[in-house]
């Protein structure tokens, strides 16, 4: 473990001024950059010197749980989780296995506000070390080391260190990540669901009438509304009363899913919700990275253009990528193309690309958060280029299909396809406006009429934006900001140059 | 490079609780399409006009607030070496909100951030029935992200529902260090 630890005593020393102390941090998952990953940390308390091994493998366990979870599993590769080793004078915490006074960081108690199994820290000093020692964080978890069932989500999210509690923390994330509803009909303290709006969250509705229903796209023509809770029905989606601390007048989509039942999956509604919410969650954007980054190239001479982007890992991928040039949809599925001046001809051209995330665990989009888009223009300036003979990979070269195409090794592609139009997708400020700036800002991709010709059905969209939660960005800013650098390289290596 | 500040008292307005920004902020409630990010987009704040001081970096602070006797302090406050994190679709409302505040008591920023008083826990009976119970705390924390703005003097937290908004407190914005 030592080997992996990553001591900060730079911090420790500029952070003392302010009374935090820098820990040891460890990590535990790391997928990609810490700006293009949505951040967890996981601070443990109650641990001494001598536990931190144990805080090691009891963090490890908790988040080898949540990760095995759908949809956390199939999108693991979009987080990345450190460990904050903080070092408490006593194990346990108040009011638990081993007494009701503990020493222990962050004030870890049970009993919070009188109730037994609740438990709280004290979220200011578990922010300050969370701020301290993984300044990227997006999520903070804190893990207590007491065998006693207990859990809270919140500003931050506790868990105790018996394993049932990690139930309670899965359930706490749908909250928290997702923003799901409690779907049990027992006593709770939330406001009711406006009659005029409906309920706020997606997995819980006052509406009857099936066309109303928010997650009608999962409930089949057979399934009778609302749907009687009996086993036979306990396997597919419908609408069951008892919902939401009620157990009249309000819906849930399923009989059993995690927000109603500790130890069940999620159900379909709240994976979906889920999986809709990672794709907006702090630093997640579909196109990492584009290749070149400037939506403007220049080519002058007749090496090949090749275009790319990267993407977050799904596992196993659901990506679809519909490429077109001109307008004219092209053969190429993956995310990358590869472009002969010799077909493209001198001239100025469009090439599109089309992202879509088509998991079967979503089936309704409305905020077109599945999706995404990039666009180049390129100006070719050489006209005598020969065809690439003998090119081969024939299915990465491409051809707009227009006159001229039908060079050896290109694969001139017809133009049929129904189109999917798309909205225009444009980067704004999320959570956040600076008051002389203007917002949105300009998106690289514009809207444009694609023809992805194996493309699923189109889910309902209605448009996309880049986001900054927390803040605008400055007027001018490019909406992908990390782009911008990663290209060069490539150009020049490619005699092309941006435009 | 690392800014620091020291325990920042709101000199006169009553604080109260807030919550965390910058954390976990999610899209896909408001429908319609170009995401609208913007909370309440201040009118033009007379004077200077106020600029990012650095885009690649940003503010982060932790605010401690005690609602019942509306305090509001920082606990710490650094810069972090990233651009704000950016978020894809529409804005989720959230019932607190900051603002940052100039000398003059224009706004220059404001950004939605998550209630943080509450803390939740649900626990099976002894029937196996998850029941579910809730907590407001005396005393909480709110993690800010913000931007680096030149002429930016305070951070104000407020609560906004149906029956209006609601000062929660106020601290000092930290000094930009060059």
């Amino acid at each position: 473990m030592r080997g992996r630890l990553v001591a900060s005593a730079l911090l420790a020393a500029l952070l003392g001024a302010s009374g935090a102390r820098a820990a040891e941090v460890e990590t535990l998952r790391q997928a990609g950059p810490v700006d293009k990953r949505f951040n967890i940390a996981v601070l443990g308390d109650g641990y001494r010197t001598s536990d931190q091994t144990q805080l090691t493998a009891d963090a490890k366990a908790i988040i080898a749980y949540l990760f095995s979870v759908t949809p956390l599993q199939q999108y693991a590769q979009f987080f990345n989780v450190k460990l904050v080793h903080v070092v408490s004078n006593d194990n346990g915490a108040d009011n638990g296995t081993y007494g009701a006074t503990r020493d222990t960081a962050l004030g870890a108690y049970f009993n919070c506000d009188g109730i037994d199994r609740l438990l709280c820290v004290d979220d200011g000093k578990a922010a300050m070390a969370a701020a301290a020692d993984v300044p990227e964080y997006n999520f903070a978890i804190v893990l207590v080391n007491d065998p006693k069932y207990g859990g809270s989500g919140g500003p931050v999210c506790a868990s105790s260190s018996n394993e049932q509690s990690f139930e309670v923390l899965a359930h706490e994330i749908g909250h928290s990540l997702a923003h799901l509803a409690d779907e049990y009909s027992s006593e709770g303290n939330q406001p009711p669901c406006d009659q005029q709006q409906d309920c706020q969250e997606a997995n819980a509705t006052l509406r009857t009438a099936r066309d109303q229903i928010k997650w009608q796209d999962w409930i089949e023509v057979s399934t009778p509304i609302p749907t009687p809770p009996t086993p036979e029905n306990s396997t597919f989606t419908g609408l069951f009363e008892g919902a939401r601390y009620t157990p009249t007048g309000v819906y849930r989509p399923q009989l059993n899913c995690k927000m109603r039942d500790l130890g069940a999956d999620y159900c379909s509604v709240c994976t979906e919700q889920f999986v809709k919410s990672i794709w907006t969650a702090d630093n997640i954007q579909m196109i990492e990275s584009a290749s070149p980054a400037q939506p403007a190239v220049a080519s002058a001479s007749c090496d090949p253009i090749e275009l790319s982007v990267t993407t977050p890992p799904i596992t196993p991928s659901t990506y679809r990528f519909s490429w077109s040039v001109d307008g004219k949809p092209q053969t190429e599925t993956s995310s990358a193309i590869r472009l002969l001046p010799a077909v493209l001809m001198a001239g100025d051209h469009q090439v599109d690309l089309a992202i879509e995330d088509a998991s079967a665990l979503v089936r309704s989009d409305p905020n077109a958060v599945m999706k995404d888009k990039f666009s180049w223009s390129l100006s070719v300036t050489s006209s005598d280029c020969p065809p690439e003979v003998g090119q081969s990979g024939g299915a990465r070269t491409v051809s707009t299909g227009a006159a001229g195409a039908g060079s050896a090794g290109a694969a001139a592609v017809g133009g049929a396809g129904g189109g999917v139009e798309t909205a225009g997708s444009g980067g704004a400020a999320a959570g956040g406006t600076l008051a002389s700036a203007g917002s949105p800002n300009g998106a690289a991709g514009s809207g444009a009429a694609l023809s992805p010709s194996a493309a699923p059905p189109p889910r309902e969209t209605a448009g996309c934006g880049c986001a900054v939660p927390g803040g605008s960005v400055p007027p001018g800013s490019a909406a992908f900001p990390g782009l911008v650098l990663a290209l060069t390289l490539g150009l020049r290596r490619r005699g092309l140059k941006p435009a | 490079m690392l800014r620091l500040s020291g325990l920042l008292l709101s000199a006169s307005v009553a604080a109260l609780p807030l919550a965390c920004s910058g954390k976990t902020e999610h899209g896909g409630a408001s429908p319609g399409p170009a995401a609208s990010p913007i909370q309440k987009p201040a009118s033009s704040p007379s004077g200077a006009a106020p600029t990012a001081a650095a885009g690649a970096r940003h503010l982060l602070m932790v605010v401690e607030l005690e609602p019942a006797a509306h305090v509001a302090r920082t606990l710490m406050s650094r810069s972090v070496e990233l651009p704000l994190p950016r978020r894809r679709g529409p804005t989720r409302p959230a019932a607190w909100r900051v603002d940052v505040l100039s000398g003059a008591g224009a706004l220059l920023f404001s950004a939605p951030v998550e209630e943080a008083s509450t803390v939740r826990g649900e626990f099976p009976d002894a029937s196996g029935q998850l029941r579910g119970v809730t907590a407001q705390k005396r005393v909480t924390a709110v993690t800010l992200r913000l931007p680096w703005l030149d002429g930016a003097a305070e951070v104000r937290l407020v609560s906004a529902d149906a029956n209006g908004e609601r000062e929660l407190g106020r601290v000092a914005y930290p000094q930009v260090q060059p």
